[in-house]
């Protein structure tokens, strides 16, 4: 809205102007003979400025600058400043080689990309014209011949609306303002004014520099009707420069095109609405007193006299516009109202329930860390584990601290002013609980893989190269990118082994991923606490445990970090490759499982027009580098595994099936835990299938094709057991995403939040628990004793190079320490013919297994989490291992060299006599 | 926005990690120079300054463990993995990607000017 200047102020403009224009003839009269051309001051050059922030408005776009190829006085330069949007920058630079087409490489939106304009141009004035506005020819001319006063800081003109339908007979032309144009009241002739409108205005460069430009943290970003930033920007101006003016030439005249859509009530009551917040925003930067001195003179004077015309002789507006001037009124003024209450405002005064709300959400976060150190300071029996592991023992304490956590996370999201600062530190609090607290509790690495992976990288560092003959550690030999980063970490920093990184992996790898989550959700939404929910989502449901020291976990960083740069569409094509070809050369030689996952999420992505230029160029170079490392470095172990995977291939159902607990020969825990499992897994796909089809906005989001894009995946093989777990892995950034863009509307965009937003913390919970079941309801098998591990060091020092270690599974730490050094058979794990023979008579089974190894002593290993995983999984009947030992304490080959309450260990004497 | 002394930090502490390792292996100094350069150094050199600082921080993490992955395991593949020969040459990549972007900067800043 602009103001109409007091008569006083309108005078003295038109007498400043007729003064000097007497003063400048006087001054041609008294020289006299010289040239007037010599003396006048020399015209100032002048550079457009147009901002553009979609390709949907490609067209209005070209008639824009076509309108300033057509001016009587062509400008200097015409400046195309592309908002956030490559494609428009490269189309742009293509299609029109006489614009200079620059990038808002500052803050997204109009602010910012004016000041990009502003820091690109060239001229003495810069001129700002709409992207969907159309220049009159002597646009360009009419501002100049403004700027004759040197006091003159800045003119603006007459905007004219450019209906795309006819002009609603409600419309009224006072409200002209509400879809960017000159209204009813404004002055006729030129004037000085407080503030210009942004479709039609220049200034002096000088001046905008000087005021630092316009702010960003006003204004128009896309399609949200907020504005003000150019009435805050000439308030600023025009008190830095005293004595300087704003004028307003009303015959430069500029078409602003209004399309339909903005000629509802709908947008009028929404236009009106931001204008009032927009205005309690200005007051606050500004001062209220000058921020609202010309709403006070529309109030007075122009709407008055607006509500009395339809009334008066004819010519006379219809009656149907004073519905229309009331309404707008009072939705201005509440939208200011409520702007103000909001904190836009200088003096806030949010009631007390706001105010114990946002506390709540500020407190919860550090009283929930307190109570989870607290928990980690009492005393937690973790070797007392029983059936549903952690859950058995963590203390109550813990589990506040949890709940807190929770319910202060979905108050945060509800409460509107809360800043991504503050869902960052809940997301990084949560992952820590849920994350350090096994490193924080055990006093030995967890998980018996991550130690098998911790021996790896001893192996790499012992040996220095790949082996050709790796056994049971080919895939690593074959894939090793992950252990090699690893190795170099280790014996780079000093450190005597990896253990200490593998122990707090999981903490730090999940703490890494928030960064690529948020990056990928920001690509798909603006709403930042979508992201946040999506992030929480993801970290509330990631079960499945691939966050240890591990290849996929490395892999699987690096995929979402791909994904988030292909989705980022304010990156050049090119360069978005550049930076992605090593990330996927390093996932092609870390991990089997992930550039197969990587190439059907790529695949889909290329299907989209938009997406294309970078996912194409990806998917071949994926597609080669997996062809290729296949068939030279990772060609023995794939051929070796051909077989099997041909067996599998096409069987969905058998697949899928294969890495699930055996409901009927499991621990009764392990069932409730496996049931809790399969309920959230079951619970997480419900909700994304839902979500688009409740949703409608989320079916064109890219996050549908890249949750359906790993599920063909369930085709190719078991996958040891593991792959609708990896399939749920790789889908769930997607899903999380699009449960949190089905749930938005619970936040509450205005106002308070609704009742139904008590469903959020609710869900939250119930995620939580069943992650928590999934995550922490197996740790009987995957926490090791110092029993065990002194055992196995004992071992070491009694067995030699080339003995036979023999074991129920391998589940222990050191199945594989000095791997290379000795030979192994886990006999529960290999063909059931082995492990039936054990189970029915343990001193044959295990004499004609050692047999295969004549002459070498053997050594059998049994241990507490070998019994954890036997029984817990049902791979033994309940009370083999125990059953074992006792049989073999009164064997005659057997010699019992250590028994404690975590470990027993035998001697397998090589069998006297020749074998035949 | 990138001056030139933030454009070269990243192979100056190349080198830093690369002379860290005469330290004593106990010695805390060396896995702080180590594991600062390792964990973003190759990938700030590689991607440079993003849109955010989120995204600076992501490219250079993730570019910094691919490159360490590639480099590392070229050397275990070619049976001469060694410390020194890993970050040596993570140093010197870091150096040229430095080098180079260096000059595209310059140039295009002169284009720029015109």
């Amino acid at each position: 809205m602009t103001e109409t200047p007091p008569r006083t102020r309108r005078l003295a403009w038109v007498a400043i102007r007729a003064e000097r224009a007497a003063a400048a003839r006087a001054l041609v009269r008294a020289r006299g003979a010289g040239p007037a051309v010599a003396r006048t001051p020399p015209r100032p050059t002048l550079t457009v400025v147009v901002c553009a922030y979609t390709m949907d408005r490609w067209d209005d776009l070209t008639a824009a600058l076509g309108s300033l190829r057509a001016q009587d006085e062509p400008p200097a330069e015409v400046i195309l400043v592309a908002d956030h949007c490559h494609e428009l920058a490269a189309r742009a630079r293509a299609v029109f080689p006489d614009v200079t087409v620059l990038r808002n490489r500052g803050r997204r939106g109009l602010s910012g990309a004016r000041n990009t304009g502003v820091e690109g141009a060239r001229g003495d004035i810069v001129a700002f014209l709409d992207d969907d506005a159309v220049a009159e020819p002597d646009w360009t001319m009419r501002l100049l011949d403004g700027y004759a006063d040197p006091n003159v800081l800045g003119v603006g003109g007459r905007i004219r609306p450019n209906w795309d339908t006819d002009r609603p007979t409600w419309f009224p032309a006072e409200f002209d303002w509400v879809v960017g144009c000159t209204y009813r009241g404004m002055p006729e002739q030129a004037a000085p004014v407080r503030n210009l409108i942004g479709a039609n205005m220049s200034f002096r460069r000088g001046v905008l520099l000087d005021v630092g430009g316009f702010r960003t943290d006003l204004g128009r970003v896309g399609t949200r009707p907020l504005g003000g930033e150019e009435t805050e920007l000439c308030l600023r101006a025009a008190a830095r420069h005293r004595g300087g003016v704003l004028g307003y030439e009303p015959a430069a005249v500029v078409r602003h095109r209004v399309p339909a859509a903005r000629t509802t009530w709908r947008y009028f009551r929404a236009r009106c609405w931001a204008e009032g917040l927009s205005k309690a925003a200005v007051g606050r930067h500004a001062g209220t007193d000058r921020a609202l001195a010309s709403e006070r003179s529309y109030l007075a004077s122009t709407i008055p006299r607006a509500l009395v015309r339809p009334f008066a002789p004819e010519p006379r507006p219809p009656t149907a516009t004073i519905p229309a001037l009331v309404l707008g009124v009072l939705t201005t003024a509440l939208g200011y109202a409520a702007g103000r209450a909001r904190g836009l405002g200088r003096d806030p005064l949010p009631t007390p329930a706001a105010l114990g709300f946002r506390a709540f959400g500020l407190l919860a976060l550090p009283v929930a860390v307190v109570l989870w150190i607290l928990a980690m300071r009492m005393p937690v029996a973790v070797d007392r584990m029983g059936g549903l592991g952690l859950l058995d023992v963590l203390p109550a304490l813990y589990w506040c601290a949890l709940a807190v956590l929770t319910l202060g996370f979905a108050v945060s999201l509800l409460d509107r002013t809360a800043r991504s600062r503050r869902h960052a530190l809940y997301t990084g609090a949560l992952v820590t609980m849920l994350h350090a607290t096994p490193a924080v509790l055990y006093e030995h690495l967890r998980y018996a893989w991550a130690w098998k992976h911790v021996e790896v990288v001893d192996q790499f560092l012992r040996t220095g190269r790949t082996l050709p003959d790796a056994g049971e550690l080919a895939p690593y030999h074959q894939w090793p990118g992950f252990f090699s980063a690893a190795a170099t970490a280790v014996r780079a920093s000093g450190a005597p082994d990896a253990l200490t990184m593998a122990t707090w992996s999981p903490l730090a790898f999940d703490l890494l991923l928030i960064g690529p989550l948020v990056l990928l959700y920001r690509t798909l939404t603006r709403d930042r606490r979508i992201v946040w929910a999506a992030v929480w989502i993801y970290f509330a449901t990631a079960w499945v445990g691939q966050d240890y020291f591990a290849p996929q976990t490395f892999a699987f960083v690096l995929y979402v970090t791909i994904l988030a740069l292909v989705l980022d569409r304010d990156r050049r094509p090119l360069a978005t490759v550049g930076l992605c070809a090593p990330l996927v050369l390093a996932v092609v030689t870390a991990h089997q499982l992930t550039p197969p996952m990587l190439v059907v999420a790529l695949g889909a992505l290329a299907c989209s027009r938009v997406h294309r230029p970078v996912a194409l160029p990806l998917l071949g170079l994926t597609a080669v580098a997996v062809l290729g490392w296949d068939l030279t470095v990772a060609r023995p172990f794939l051929f070796e595994q051909i077989g099997s995977s041909w067996a599998q291939f096409g069987d969905f159902e058998s697949n899928a099936h294969a890495g699930m607990v055996n409901l009927g020969s499991a621990e009764p825990g392990q069932v409730l835990v496996a049931r809790v499992d399969r309920a959230l897994t079951a619970g997480v796909a419900l909700l994304t299938a839902v979500a688009p089809i409740r949703c409608p906005r989320l079916r064109r989001s890219p996050a549908i094709p890249l949750v359906l894009a790993p599920l063909p995946l369930l085709a190719a093989g078991a996958y040891g057991g593991e792959i609708i777990f990896r399939v749920y892995l790789f889908a769930l950034p997607a899903a999380a995403f699009l449960i949190a863009g089905w749930l938005a509307p619970l936040f509450g965009d205005r106002g308070r939040p609704r009742p139904r937003a008590v469903l959020l913390p609710v869900l939250f919970a119930l995620l939580l628990t069943g992650f928590v079941f999934g995550y922490y309801g197996k740790e009987r098998q995957n926490h090791f004793d110092d029993g065990e591990i002194a055992a196995r060091q004992w071992l070491a020092r009694v067995s030699a190079p080339g003995d036979l270690i023999v074991a129920a599974s391998n589940n222990f730490p050191g199945a594989y320490a000095d791997y290379e050094q000795q030979r192994h058979r886990w006999f529960a794990m290999e063909t059931p013919a082995l492990r039936e023979a054990v189970v029915r008579d343990p001193v044959a089974g295990l004499s004609a297994l050692a047999d295969e190894y004549p002459g070498d002593t053997a050594y059998l290993f049994l241990t507490a989490g070998q019994r954890a995983e036997c029984e817990q999984t049902g791979l033994l009947p309940a009370g083999t291992l125990g059953r074992i030992d006792h049989a073999l304490s009164i064997a005659p080959r057997f010699t019992l060299l250590l028994r404690d309450r975590d470990a027993v260990i035998y001697r397998i004497d090589p069998r006297p006599g020749p074998v035949r | 926005m990138t001056g030139p002394i933030r454009a070269v930090w990243p192979a100056a502490a190349g080198w830093s990690a690369f002379g860290a390792l005469e330290l004593p292996a106990e010695h805390p100094l060396r896995a702080l120079v180590v594991v600062a350069f390792l964990a973003v150094g190759p990938g700030y050199a590689l991607a440079g300054e993003g849109a955010s600082v989120l995204t600076t921080a992501v490219t250079s993490v993730a570019g910094s463990a691919a490159s360490c992955a590639l480099t590392a395991e070229a050397y275990l593949l070619a049976g001469a993995f060694s410390a020194p020969r890993v970050v040596g040459t993570l140093a010197g990549l870091t150096t040229i990607a430095v080098l180079i972007r260096t000059v595209v900067r310059a140039r295009t800043s002169r284009e720029e000017l015109r």
